[in-house]
């Protein structure tokens, strides 16, 4: 069965977003909150079930960020889609290196969450028709 | 009306005031020390005292109101004055040939250029100098007349006007550079603003987003709830317009250069160090 990889270290808005994911689209997520569970959870990750990574840009000063985990996953031929959240300014170090990435949309929180699950549907169509 | 004007142009004004009547007074007792004359004793070591006394000031002092300055100045041109009468009156005795006033004329273009900007002292202490010469002048003996050159009122003249003029032009430069230093100070206000908006900005946006989530998973799983969904989701709306009325100041505020707020709690806890007491 597919599954939504979620990164965040805001548990509270790990929990939401898992909840939210699992309830609208049925598919149920992994939850991360560093890179240290992204690696805990990586044969689950790497697996080939999960069709989509939301990554938060900033994962705490002095932390691997979303932007390591996102290069973590494209050295892992990672085949999913990925997209970055943030809650930070557009000046600030991460986001402006998550936006040089080709290919990978950066959404601002609070985001339209809508937005994010026909993003996920989108994505879960695709993948069916690669199955 | 006196203005303010910062601490490095009000202590080098009185430093170099000070220093000039130091050098002035010696040079004075120096020249005409052999005339063994009381009131060149007197100038000499009033303007010596003066300027010691001034340069002390201007160093041990962390600040100097404007007022204060301009006052120890206007009274520091006394021994000035003195010096200039006593040694024009000395060098006129000599019986020769020579080049008169020309300390005034040489303390005029100093006035011109260390004066502060409180015009009645720069202005009329510039004139004084001028008015000081033409009544020595009328004190010459026929004698001493006829040892001067042709128009001897003139130079005295010109270097007054040339010295009210750089005097003017100094005082408008002083203007410019206050009004950049003033332009300059609201920038960094701006920018510190900015960045607390912003640390606030980043703070609330996980929260916020959270709870958006959160409403619309009450109101999917219990539409009883719904009510109470939709007043929240209003709530959360205009947290969301405050979201975007901080992300315009923001906007406006930024700069290619501006430092980037990494952390927002401390960057947070910074601002609120600078506004306590």
């Amino acid at each position: 069965m597919e599954k939504i990889l979620i990164v965040d270290d805001d548990v509270v808005l790990l929990e939401s977003m898992s909840d939210f994911f699992t309830l609208l689209t049925g598919l149920p997520c992994i939850v991360c909150q560093s890179m240290d569970e992204v690696l805990a959870n990586q044969s689950e990750i790497l697996g080939g079930n999960v069709i989509f990574a939301v990554l938060d840009v900033n994962l705490g000063l002095g932390s691997p960020s979303g932007i390591d985990i996102y290069h973590w996953l494209s050295k892992h031929h990672f085949s999913g889609k990925c997209v970055f959240l943030t809650g930070h300014a557009k000046n600030h170090p991460l986001v402006a290196e998550a936006h040089r990435l080709t290919g990978i949309e950066v959404f601002s929180k609070p985001m339209d969450i809508e937005r994010l699950i026909f993003m996920i549907e989108q994505q879960r169509t695709a993948y069916a028709k690669t199955v | 009306m006196l203005r303010q004007f910062s601490r490095s142009h009000v202590h080098n004004m009185l430093l170099s005031q000070g220093v000039l009547n130091l050098l002035g007074g010696f040079i004075l007792g120096a020249l005409w020390a052999y005339q063994e004359d009381f009131f060149v004793y007197l100038s000499s070591a009033s303007a010596m005292f003066m300027g010691a006394f001034t340069c002390y000031f201007a160093l041990k002092r962390q600040t100097i109101s404007s007022r204060l300055s301009s006052s120890l100045f206007a009274v520091n041109l006394i021994p000035a004055y003195y010096g200039a009468w006593i040694d024009e009156k000395l060098t006129a005795s000599q019986g020769s040939f020579w080049v008169p006033f020309q300390g005034y004329e040489l303390c005029a273009l100093a006035l011109a250029i260390l004066a502060p900007p409180a015009r009645f002292i720069g202005v009329f202490g510039i004139l004084i100098f001028l008015v000081m010469a033409w009544l020595q002048f009328l004190s010459f003996s026929p004698a001493q007349l006829d040892l001067l050159p042709q128009r001897p009122m003139a130079a005295p003249l010109a270097f007054t006007a040339f010295a009210l003029v750089l005097y003017f032009f100094r005082l408008q430069g002083l203007k410019i550079s206050e009004l950049i230093a003033h332009r300059e100070a609201e920038v960094r206000m701006m920018t510190k603003f900015t960045q607390t908006i912003l640390a606030i900005k980043d703070f609330a946006n996980s929260p916020l987003q959270s709870l958006t989530i959160d409403a619309e998973l009450l109101r999917r799983q219990h539409p009883s709830t719904s009510a109470i969904t939709e007043r929240m989701q209003r709530s959360l709306s205009k947290l969301q317009e405050l979201n975007q009325v901080l992300d315009k100041q923001y906007d406006s505020g930024i700069r290619a250069t501006d430092p980037v707020v990494l952390d927002s709690l401390s960057e947070l806890e910074l601002a609120r160090k600078a506004q306590s007491p």
